[in-house]
């Protein structure tokens, strides 16, 4: 189902985005951590294409430019995140 | 990937790499004062399990015991 | 400049409505140790906190915690949805449908509007960083009792994770104060 193929690949965007986030704030009391910074620009390459595949099937993830639109304006296309349901 | 190391590129900044690395406990603890320990990264959980459970680093996670009672015994 | 991301940090999965949980769960939507406090909280300190590390450290946690506000709304959302007038009543809810009908406000479990006395600032980076430290504290315990409050397996799936943020947040703030212990110690402060 393609619904489900959806959330699925929003999953591996959480799972992803959660280490980036984690490494981030550990970077921020830790800037001299070189493994830790590797680690971390690795997500973010990893990221980044998991986010461009994401937005070429299912519309964009971020707005004000970050991410290119279809036609129509797919910024307003449903479902929003506090209306996904598991 | 960047691996120069970053004190190169701002040998003038404010402070920085003075202070660091800051050991585990400080060397010389004070009175009235609260320490936290200093985390050195060593292991990480593989992604979906870091999402679980909502820490990447395994030495952070410590998960909530409902039948522990505090102040008993 | 901040850049939304039209997604949640941490999947939201609820089994059934539950109304007396949603009202319990406006604690941590506007109370004084909720999501919306804590942004606030460190999003205004970062402005004169003194070193750099703390300035990244507040502007990313209190960012994170406005993704813990999405998070929090978005289970209060899913367990009040199609709830009739008679069921909001029975849960407590009576007061608020009065207001505004199923809107949400910034209040705490009892209807309290969320107020700036929650927080703090203080300009000395040792005092802001131990209330930043209590709060992810008061917070965490907010979630043990929350997690008691509830059987829903999916909610409390997602409690446990916001309950866990709190515990790390807890030592990058203790970590951001090691570092002004450390610059206070070798003098090269102020």
């Amino acid at each position: 189902m393609m619904m489900d193929d959806r959330l699925a690949l929003l999953r591996q965007i959480q799972e992803v985005e959660f280490a980036a986030v984690e490494l981030n704030l550990y970077l921020d009391t830790h800037m001299e951590d070189q493994r830790a910074l590797m680690e971390y620009n690795q997500i973010h390459k990893q990221l980044m294409m998991l986010k461009q595949q994401y937005e070429m099937l299912y519309g964009p993830l971020t707005n004000f430019g970050f991410s290119p639109s279809q036609y129509p304006w797919k910024w307003i296309e449903g479902p929003w995140p506090w209306e996904q349901v598991y | 990937m960047n691996h120069q190391d970053p004190r190169q590129h701002h040998p003038k900044m404010m402070s920085p790499f003075g202070i660091y690395p800051i050991p585990f406990m400080p060397a010389c603890p004070q009175y009235a004062n609260a320490y936290v320990p200093y985390q050195y990264y060593c292991q990480s959980f593989p992604l979906p399990e870091a999402l679980m459970k909502g820490t990447l680093f395994p030495e952070l996670y410590k998960p909530y015991m409902p039948e522990r009672q505090l102040g008993g015994e | 400049m901040w850049i939304y991301e039209k997604k949640l940090q941490y999947p939201v999965k609820i089994c059934q409505p539950d109304l007396k949980m949603a009202k319990y769960l406006l604690t941590q939507y506007g109370g004084p140790d909720g999501e919306l406090s804590a942004a606030l909280r460190y999003l205004n300190q970062r402005y004169t906190i003194p070193t750099n590390e703390a300035k990244a450290l507040l502007t990313d946690i209190g960012t994170e915690e406005l993704a813990h506000v999405e998070i929090i709304v978005t289970m209060i959302y899913q367990l009040m949805k199609d709830a009739t007038v008679e069921e909001i009543e029975a849960a407590g809810l009576g007061g608020n449908y009065a207001i505004r009908d199923g809107a949400l406000f910034y209040t705490d479990a009892n209807g309290v509007p969320w107020t700036a006395t929650y927080i703090q600032a203080h300009g000395d980076p040792v005092t802001d960083l131990h209330e930043d430290m209590a709060a992810e504290e008061k917070a965490r315990a907010t979630y043990e009792n929350l997690l008691k409050l509830t059987d829903d397996p999916g909610l409390k799936d997602t409690l446990r994770f916001l309950r866990e943020r709190e515990v790390v947040h807890f030592q990058r703030f203790g970590e951001a104060l090691r570092i002004v212990q450390e610059y206070q110690q070798a003098k090269k402060f102020y």
